[in-house]
């Protein structure tokens, strides 16, 4: 999966940010900020992992149970989803 | 917050969004410049007397060009700025505004602008309404074309409110601004009434600074007199129900009044100062300045670049000290005064600016007064 070219993915003061471009401003006129575990996992997505393979990886890196971060993954991605972050 | 007769959503720091406020608070310590202004053109088609550009020569051959604008913009993000503010002058006179703006954008900054609104038509009202600004600041200077006149030099009240409808209706974020001089005090309550009318979030200002890139420290002929700029603060105030903030300020400084507390320096309200800390301004010339009201050239960012005039600008402001009478002033929670201010009324950042002391005194007085009338 990749970023979506409506997006721009940026890291400022440790904020790490989607901030959208172009036209897509008229539908989300914001910033979207990341947790460290979203930045890990939309990392993981646009270098190659399924949602699947992020999350095991999630659950690995920040010792978390494999449920739970499956979950908090899955609802992650469900929110990409809805803004279109993901192409 | 006290009701006023007037419904207005007043703009105050407090309305800044947090993760602007955490940006800026990590920037001050690592010297990040969070935020930035471009300041397009200093030509105007207006010629509103208390403007601090008020520049009537024609000076396209000396602005930057597009693609200047565009290479500053990636430096600028390289070292971290978020929020771009787009200005003037009117920057909407600029005929490519368009290539700047949508190349600015793409950069991923979130870009405003600030506009008197009369060229918000064709091409720029599509531009707007299919890319819009994180918000679109449109100056309101009276609520008629006659007050336009006075005020501005051109009758564009219709012309201005019909593009303010316009933008709102196509979903484009739009703030006022609402400056007050001589020539447009009468209208305070029509203007608030207008405002409230359009249910637009406003800011206000009764303070203008000096006309600081003519080098006339102190001087603003066209603008209030301290008292008068109390007197209309309070008013605005009342109408637009927002006074509860300043009442709130009126009351500590009685406090520390009664107490004769010399130490105790009230502590600031809202955002301090940026400039300089997290944020810069680049003039149409190409000069970085640590804000628009400070004409100190702190470097020509084409010849020089962004990161070594940044480093400049940050190295200037650390050297800037407010004056003693200021940081040891009952006042202050009342009072504008920063070292902007300072640097255009007096001409130098360590005195204090007699006309913030002289309004700030009658803001606070007016307060209390409002207050003892109230307890009868």
């Amino acid at each position: 999966m990749k970023l979506s070219p409506d997006f721009i993915l940026r890291t400022v003061c440790g904020e790490t940010m989607l901030m959208p471009v172009g036209e897509n401003t008229k539908r989300f006129n914001g910033i979207f900020t990341l947790s460290e575990t979203g930045a890990f996992l939309l990392d993981a997505v646009t270098n190659g992992a399924t949602q699947k393979e992020a999350a095991e990886r999630l659950s690995r890196e920040f010792d978390i149970p494999h449920d739970v971060a499956e979950s908090d993954a899955s609802e992650f991605f469900a929110q990409l989803a809805e803004y279109g972050v993901l192409s | 917050m006290a009701e006023g007769k007037y419904n207005i959503d007043a703009v105050t720091a407090r309305s800044e969004p947090q993760i602007s406020q955490k940006l800026h608070a990590v920037g001050r310590m690592t010297g990040t410049p969070v935020s930035g202004t471009f300041e397009l053109t200093s030509r105007c088609n207006f010629n509103c007397r208390m403007c601090y550009i008020h520049d009537d020569s024609a000076v396209r051959g000396k602005e930057l060009t597009a693609g200047e604008w565009l290479d500053l913009g990636r430096q600028a993000a390289d070292a971290g700025t978020v929020f771009l503010l787009l200005t003037g002058g009117e920057p909407l006179l600029r005929p490519d505004f368009e290539e700047i703006y949508v190349g600015l954008k793409k950069l991923g900054l979130m870009v405003s602008v600030n506009t008197n609104g009369s060229l918000i038509t064709g091409r720029i009202e599509e531009l707007f309404g299919n890319n819009p600004p994180v918000r679109l600041n449109i100056s309101l200077y009276a609520p008629d074309n006659d007050g336009y006149t006075a005020l501005c030099g051109a009758p564009a009240y219709d012309l201005v409110a019909g593009n303010i409808e316009r933008m709102v209706s196509a979903g484009v974020p739009v703030k006022l601004n609402v400056s007050f001089a001589g020539q447009n005090a009468a209208s305070c309550e029509r203007l608030a009434e207008l405002v409230s009318t359009l249910g637009l979030p406003c800011q206000t200002s009764v303070y203008m600074y000096p006309p600081v890139r003519t080098g006339n420290p102190g001087r603003n002929a066209d603008r209030l007199s301290p008292e008068e700029a109390a007197r209309l603060r309070i008013k605005w105030d009342c109408l637009a129900g927002s006074n509860g903030k300043l009442r709130s300020a009126a009351g500590l400084i009685e406090e520390l009044s009664r107490r004769e507390c010399e130490d105790a320096v009230p502590p600031a309200e809202g955002v301090r100062c940026r400039a300089g800390h997290t944020s810069y301004w680049i003039s149409s010339e190409g000069r970085m300045l640590m804000c628009g009201m400070i004409p100190v050239d702190c470097g020509d960012v084409l010849s020089e670049g962004f990161g070594k005039c940044w480093l400049k600008t940050r190295e200037l402001m650390r050297s800037v000290v407010m004056p003693a009478k200021c940081s040891a002033c009952a006042l202050r929670p009342v009072c504008p005064v920063c070292p902007a201010a300072c640097y255009a009324e007096t001409g130098i950042f360590s005195a204090a600016p007699e006309y913030l002391c002289e309004m700030s005194a009658c803001l606070s007085r007016g307060l209390l007064s409002m207050d003892r009338e109230e307890e009868k």
